[in-house]
C-alpha cells in the first residue's frame, strides 16, 4: 500500500492518520497511567518525561491543572507547551456552577432582548402552568442548597408530590446522590447532615433539581448519554462534537413507584454505580453507541423527530458553553475535553445533567477501549498544528482531514469572517 | 401457439381463483367489493369498466395484485430433494440435535412437551410483556451445537456421496453435484450493483442525480414515502433494491414481506385476559409433538433453554452491541412461548407456524438461530405484534435455509459452495493462500452466511444488506459479498501465516498449548531423550531446514487447471524458459533412454540441479519412491519445478 491509499484507508476506520515523526522531539508527561493515552502518545513517537521535566504535552489531573495555573507555582509556560485543562474549568463542571452560569447567561440575552431568550407558558406534569425559556430550557430546574431553599420550596409548593434529585456539588461517579419526593425527607436530610456525626456533610452544598421522571426507556430501561466535546478555545469559542457517543444503561427495569426511589440501580445510570449490580453484565457494560440509539429511533419514530433531538442536543451544547465562555479563562496553552451527560426524556426532548471535566478514560469493554483511543487520537489531531507539535501561537483551524471523528459544533472565528454564510450553515444546523 | 399460452393463463387465473377463496382475507375482500357494486358509482351497462374504477379508487386493487403476489411467493415450497445422500444427511443430523436435547432435557429434569402449571400459566400471562424481569438460573444450561458443530456436518457431506475423489482435501464443496452461479451471471442477477448505482448506506450523501434533491438520501426518503403509500409489494421490492433509509424500512418491509398484524393477535396483544381465555379454549391442544425447545447459539457457547425466555437472556447477555433491546426480544420471546406452549397463544400465529413446519425437528431448529435474525429487526419496531409477524415471514421465507441442508438452491449448501467457487475462480492467490496455510476457506465466512451477517456487521449497514436480500429476493448475496469483503482484506490475509507448532524432530504437530515452556522441554525428555544435551545452534540449523522445505507438489499443481495456469503465470513473470512442469511419467516418455547418458555427459545445468544446496529433501525422495522414477532427468526437471515453488512460496 501506497502512502495515499494508507491515508484513505485509515481515514475510513476513523482514525486519522499521523505522518511518522523522523526525530522524537516532543516529550509528553501525563498524571494518569492509562494505556489509552500512553500508547497513543507512543504512536505519535512522543516521550515520557516526569512533571518537573521539559515536556511539551500534559495531560494532568484537574487538580495539577490548578496548581500549575495558580500564582504561588509560579510556572510559566512557553510557546511549545500544552495541557489539557483551562484553569477554572469548574465554572462548568461544578454542577452549582454551571447552574449559576445558565442561569445568568439567560438573564443577560433577556436583558439585550435577544430573540433565543423568549418565555412561554408551558404546562407542566401537574397541571400548573409554569413560565419557561422556549429556546433555553435545556436544564431542569435547579437550586443550590441551602443558600436557595426558599426558593425551592416555594417552586415545589406549585408541584408538591413531584420528585427532586440532590447532588452533592463536588462529587462524582453518583456517589452522595438520592431521591426524595417529600419536603419532610429533605428537612430530615438537612437536620441529619447539621449533626456533628457527619461534619463533612455540613460544609458541603448541594444542588437540588427537578427529576426528570419520564425518561425515555428502550427495553424498559432508563438510559443517558455520554457526549464528548472538544473545547479548543473559549474566546472565540472553538468546539467540536465526537461523534462516537455512547448510551449508558441502567441494568435495572425503570419504576417510578416510591418504594424504588432509594434503588440507584433503577435511577442513576452511572457505570460506577452499575456495575456493582447484580445484572450488570461485563461484555456489553450496559452502553450502547450513539449510532445505533439514532438508528433505533430514525427506525421506532420516524426521522423528522430524530434529526430534531439530535440538533437539540447540539444546541443545548453549544449554548452551556457561550453560558461560560465570559467567566472562562481562556489560557491559549489549554484546551479541554468535556463528557457531556444528556438525559432524554419520553417526548424526545434532551437534558443537561451535568458536564464532566475529566470524562472517564478507563474501559469497561472492549468496544469501550476502541472508542476511548479514538477520541484521545482524535483529541490530539484536532489540538495540534498539522507538523504535530504543540504550538500556542497556531491559529487553531483544524483542516477538514485532521477532524476523525470529531464535527465541528461552532467556531465563531469562522462565523465572523465569512459571515453571510456561516449563518446560513448555521440555521441549517439548529433550527 | 398463442391459443395454447392463453389456456395457461386462463388454467392459472382459475387455480388462483380458487386458491383466494380459501385464504383468510377472502371474505373481507368480498364484502368489499359487494359494497363496491351496491354503490352509486357502478353502472350496469358498464359494469367491468366502472367497477375495475371504482376498485382502483378504492385500493381494493392494490390489495388484489398484493394477495397473489404473496401467494405466489408462498407456493413451489414442497420440491424433493434430488440428492437422496443429502437428505440422509439432514435427517441424521436432525437426530443428532434431538438427542443432544433430550439428554439436556433429562438432565435439567424438565419436560419440553409438559404444559406449563396452572400458577405458571397465570404468572405468564400475567406479566408477559414484562419477562426480562424474569431470572433464571442458566448455569445449568449447556450448549446443543455451534455454528463450528454445522459446519461440520455441512464438510463430511462429500462423505456421502458415491465418488469422492482422492489426493483433493476432503473439505471443498465442490464434489456436490449442485449448480451455482457464476460471477458473471450474479453481475446480470445484481444489474444494480454491477453498474456501481449509487446506493442508500454506500453512498448516501453523493448528489443526487434528480433535481431537487441535495443528496441521494432525501431523493431516496422522498421516492420511498411514495411507493409506500402506493403499497404495490413488487414496486417496494423493486425500490428496496437500492436500499431504503431506516425511517420508512419498517414499512416498507411488513409491506413487502405481507406482514399485516392480524386484529386477533392485537387483541392479543392488548393483554386482555378474557380474550386470551377465550382462544385458549379454541386453540386444541397442539402439544402433540415431543419434542419443544428452541437451543440458540451465541458467540460461543450454545444455550438450550426450556423456553424462549431463558435463551434470550443468556443471548443478551452474551452479545455485546444488541442489549438494550432485551425488552422487544423477551417480548417476542414470550411471544413464541405462547405460540409453541401453545397454551396462551393467539391460535392464528401457533397454527400457521404448526402448518408451516412440517415436522418437529424443523420447529426445532426453525428456533435455533432466529434471535441472530431477529434482533435487527427491534431496530425497526418497537410494537412486539409488529415485530413479531414481519420477523416470522422473514425468518419462513429466508433465513430458515441457512439451517437446513437441503439442495435447494439458496440453501447454506448451495451458497457455501457458491462461495467456494466465487472465490477460486476470482481471488485464485487467496485461495492458494487458504491451502498452503491449511486454512479451509469456508470457516473463515460460515458463520457470516449462518447468521446472514447479523452480529457480524454494524445494525445500520446489516439493515442495508437485508434491504437488498428482500430486493432481489435471493441469499446470494451473503456469499458474494463475503468474498468481496475477503478480496477487500486481501492484504492483511496474505500476512496471515498460521504457523503450527510442529516438532522438528519428529515432524509431529503440538498444540498451542505445548507453548509452555514446561510442556516444550517434558516433550524433549519424553520423547527425543537422545537430544537432550545438543546446543542451541543444532536446533537452529534443524529449524533453518525446515523453513527451506519446499511446500508445493507437483501433482498438486498439475492435478488442478487452475494451479497449472497460476503456475505458468508466475513462470512467465520470472522469464524462465519453461511454463509448465512435467509429471514424471511424461518425463521418462520425453527423454526415453537418452537421459542416463545426458547425466554422465555432465550438462552444467544437471550438476547444478543436483547440488544439495537446492535442499533435496524428503519431498523429493518420496516422490521418486512412489513413483519408481530412475530418471535423472526427471528428478532435475522436478527439482527445477520446486525450486519455482520455493520462490513463488516466498512470494506468495
Amino acid at each position: 500500500m501506497n502512502q495515499e491509499t494508507k491515508k484513505i484507508a485509515s481515514n475510513l476506520y476513523g482514525r486519522v492518520y499521523v505522518p511518522p515523526v523522523e526525530k522524537c522531539r516532543v516529550t509528553f508527561c501525563t498524571d494518569l497511567e492509562k494505556s489509552v493515552l500512553i500508547s497513543n502518545f507512543e504512536r505519535r513517537g512522543w516521550s515520557q518525561v516526569g512533571p518537573d521535566d521539559e515536556w511539551n504535552f500534559y495531560w494532568a489531573s484537574t487538580q495539577t491543572c490548578r496548581n500549575l495555573f495558580s500564582v504561588d507555582s509560579g510556572y510559566r509556560m512557553n510557546d511549545n507547551q500544552m495541557i489539557n485543562h483551562f484553569p477554572n474549568h469548574y465554572e462548568l463542571s461544578r454542577k452549582d456552577l454551571l447552574v449559576k452560569n445558565i442561569k445568568r447567561y439567560r438573564k443577560e440575552l433577556e436583558r439585550e432582548g435577544s430573540p433565543l431568550a423568549e418565555k412561554a407558558e408551558v404546562v407542566l406534569a401537574g397541571g400548573q402552568v409554569a413560565t419557561r425559556y422556549v429556546h433555553l430550557d435545556f436544564v431542569p430546574v435547579t437550586f443550590v442548597l441551602p443558600a436557595d431553599y426558599n426558593m425551592f420550596v416555594e417552586e415545589y409548593r406549585k408541584s408538591p408530590q413531584s420528585t427532586w434529585i440532590m447532588k452533592p456539588c463536588g462529587k462524582s461517579q453518583g456517589t452522595g446522590i438520592f431521591l426524595i419526593n417529600k419536603l419532610s425527607k429533605l428537612k430530615k436530610w438537612s437536620r441529619e447532615a447539621k449533626t456533628p456525626f457527619h461534619p463533612q456533610l455540613s460544609k458541603e452544598s448541594y444542588v437540588i433539581s427537578r427529576y426528570i421522571d419520564n425518561p425515555l426507556l428502550i427495553g424498559g430501561k432508563k438510559f443517558d448519554l455520554r457526549l464528548y466535546v472538544l473545547v479548543t478555545s473559549f474566546r472565540p469559542l472553538k468546539a467540536y462534537l465526537f461523534q462516537l457517543g455512547f448510551c449508558r444503561f441502567c441494568t435495572v427495569k425503570y419504576d417510578t413507584s416510591v418504594t424504588e426511589l432509594d434503588n440507584m440501580y433503577v435511577h442513576l445510570t452511572n457505570v460506577s454505580v452499575q456495575k456493582h449490580g447484580g445484572d450488570y453484565n461485563s461484555l456489553h457494560g450496559g452502553k450502547m453507541s450513539v449510532q445505533n440509539l439514532r438508528l433505533y429511533l430514525e427506525g421506532t419514530r420516524g426521522r423528522a423527530v430524530t434529526e430534531r433531538l439530535f440538533a437539540a442536543m447540539q444546541w443545548l451544547i453549544v449554548h452551556s458553553l457561550k453560558a461560560v465562555a465570559p467567566v472562562m479563562a481562556n489560557d491559549r496553552h489549554c484546551f479541554e475535553c468535556y463528557g457531556y451527560d444528556i438525559i432524554i426524556d419520553n417526548t424526545l426532548k434532551p437534558w443537561l445533567v451535568e458536564v464532566n471535566a475529566s470524562p472517564s478514560l478507563t474501559s469497561t469493554t472492549v468496544n469501550d477501549r476502541i472508542l476511548k483511543h479514538k477520541l484521545i487520537d482524535n483529541i490530539l489531531s484536532v489540538i495540534l498544528p498539522p507538523d504535530g507539535v504543540p504550538d500556542v501561537r497556531w491559529n487553531k483551524i483544524p483542516v477538514a482531514d485532521s477532524l476523525g471523528n470529531f464535527e465541528l459544533l461552532i467556531d465563531e472565528e469562522l462565523l465572523e469572517k465569512d459571515e453571510p454564510n456561516a449563518r446560513g450553515v448555521k440555521s441549517n444546523r439548529f433550527k | 401457439m398463442n391459443n395454447f399460452k392463453d389456456d395457461a393463463i386462463h388454467q392459472t387465473a382459475l387455480k388462483l381463483a380458487e386458491e383466494i377463496k380459501n385464504l383468510s382475507i377472502y371474505k373481507t375482500f368480498y364484502s368489499d367489493v359487494q359494497k363496491l357494486v351496491s354503490s352509486p358509482n357502478i353502472t350496469k351497462d358498464d359494469f367491468r369498466q366502472t367497477l375495475q374504477q371504482a376498485m382502483k379508487e378504492k385500493g381494493l386493487d392494490i390489495k388484489l395484485r398484493n394477495t397473489v403476489y404473496h401467494w405466489v411467493r408462498t407456493q413451489n415450497k414442497q420440491h424433493k430433494d434430488p440428492l437422496s445422500s443429502l437428505v440422509k444427511a439432514s435427517t441424521q443430523w436432525e437426530k443428532r440435535i434431538h438427542k443432544s436435547l433430550n439428554s439436556m432435557c433429562s438432565d435439567l429434569e424438565t419436560s419440553l412437551a409438559k404444559i406449563r402449571s396452572q400458577t405458571e400459566q397465570e404468572e405468564m400471562s400475567e406479566k408477559w410483556n414484562e419477562l426480562s424481569t424474569f431470572s433464571l438460573d442458566l448455569s445449568k444450561y449447556r450448549p446443543v451445537y455451534a455454528p463450528k458443530d454445522f459446519l461440520e456436518v455441512l464438510l463430511t457431506l462429500s462423505g456421502y456421496l458415491p465418488f469422492p475423489k482422492e489426493n483433493e482435501p476432503k473439505w471443498e464443496f465442490a464434489h456436490l453435484p449442485l449448480q451455482v452461479k457464476t460471477l458473471e451471471q450474479l453481475r446480470k442477477q445484481f444489474p444494480e450493483f454491477a453498474k456501481g448505482e449509487p446506493l442508500l448506506g454506500v453512498n448516501s450523501l453523493i448528489a443526487s442525480c434528480a433535481a431537487g434533491f441535495a443528496s441521494l438520501e432525501s431523493e431516496r426518503v422522498e421516492l420511498g414515502e411514495r411507493v409506500a403509500a402506493l403499497g404495490y409489494a413488487p414496486v417496494i421490492q423493486e425500490y428496496l433494491k437500492k436500499g431504503s433509509p431506516q425511517c420508512l424500512r419498517a414499512r416498507l418491509w411488513a409491506q413487502v414481506l405481507g406482514a399485516e398484524v392480524k386484529a386477533q393477535v392485537m387483541l392479543c396483544f392488548s393483554r386482555d385476559s378474557e380474550v386470551m381465555h377465550h382462544l385458549k379454549g379454541s386453540i386444541g391442544n397442539p402439544l402433540i409433538v415431543p419434542i419443544k425447545g428452541r437451543p440458540v447459539s451465541t458467540n460461543n457457547n450454545v444455550v438450550f433453554p426450556p423456553s424462549e425466555i431463558n435463551y434470550t437472556r443468556s443471548y443478551t447477555t452474551h452479545c455485546a452491541h444488541l442489549f438494550a433491546i432485551n425488552q422487544c426480544l423477551w417480548t417476542l420471546a414470550a411471544f413464541f412461548d405462547f405460540n409453541d406452549g401453545g397454551v396462551q397463544s393467539c391460535h392464528v400465529a401457533a397454527v400457521e407456524v404448526l402448518s408451516e413446519s412440517k415436522m418437529t425437528s424443523h420447529r426445532v431448529k426453525t428456533k435455533m438461530h432466529w434471535i441472530h435474525c431477529a434482533t435487527p429487526f427491534c431496530y425497526l419496531y418497537d410494537e412486539p405484534a409488529q415485530l413479531y409477524y414481519t420477523f416470522r415471514i422473514f425468518y419462513l421465507r429466508y433465513w430458515h435455509r441457512l439451517h437446513f441442508i437441503s439442495t435447494h438452491p439458496q440453501g447454506i449448501v448451495a451458497l457455501c459452495l457458491l462461495y467456494e467457487r466465487l472465490l477460486e475462480a476470482n481471488e485464485p492467490l487467496l485461495w492458494i493462500h487458504f491451502r498452503n496455510i491449511n486454512i479451509n476457506p469456508i470457516r473463515v465466512v460460515f458463520k457470516w452466511l449462518m447468521r446472514a451477517f447479523s452480529g457480524h456487521l454494524p445494525p445500520e449497514q446489516l439493515l442495508f444488506l437485508w434491504d437488498a436480500v428482500l430486493g432481489y429476493d435471493s441469499l446470494e448475496l451473503l456469499p458474494l459479498l463475503a468474498v468481496a469483503i475477503l478480496s477487500f482484506r486481501k492484504e492483511n490475509i496474505f500476512q496471515a501465516d498460521k504457523r503450527l507448532l510442529t516438532c522438528l524432530l519428529c515432524n509431529k504437530v503440538l498444540s498451542n498449548d505445548s507453548m509452555k515452556p514446561s510442556k516444550l522441554e517434558d516433550h524433549l525428555r519424553r520423547c527425543h531423550s537422545d537430544k537432550i544435551g545438543k546446543d542451541l545452534k543444532y536446533f537452529q540449523t534443524l529449524k533453518e531446514k525446515y523453513e527451506k522445505r519446499p511446500t508445493v507438489h507437483v501433482n498438486e499443481i498439475r492435478s488442478n487447471p487452475l494451479n497449472t495456469r497460476l503456475f505458468a503465470q508466475l513462470c512467465n513473470e520470472n522469464d524462465e524458459d519453461f511454463q509448465r512442469l512435467l509429471l514424471h511419467t511424461e518425463v521418462r516418455w520425453v527423454s526415453k533412454g537418452a537421459c542416463l547418458s545426458r547425466f554422465y555427459l555432465g550438462e552444467p545445468q544437471s550438476r547444478s540441479g543436483s547440488k544439495p544446496a537446492l535442499g533435496l529433501d524428503r519431498d523429493e525422495i518420496k516422490v521418486e519412491k512412489r513413483d519408481g522414477i530412475h530418471d535423472a532427468h526427471s528428478v532435475i526437471s522436478y527439482k527445477r519445478g520446486v525450486e519455482n515453488e520455493c520462490k513463488d512460496g516466498t512470494k506468495i
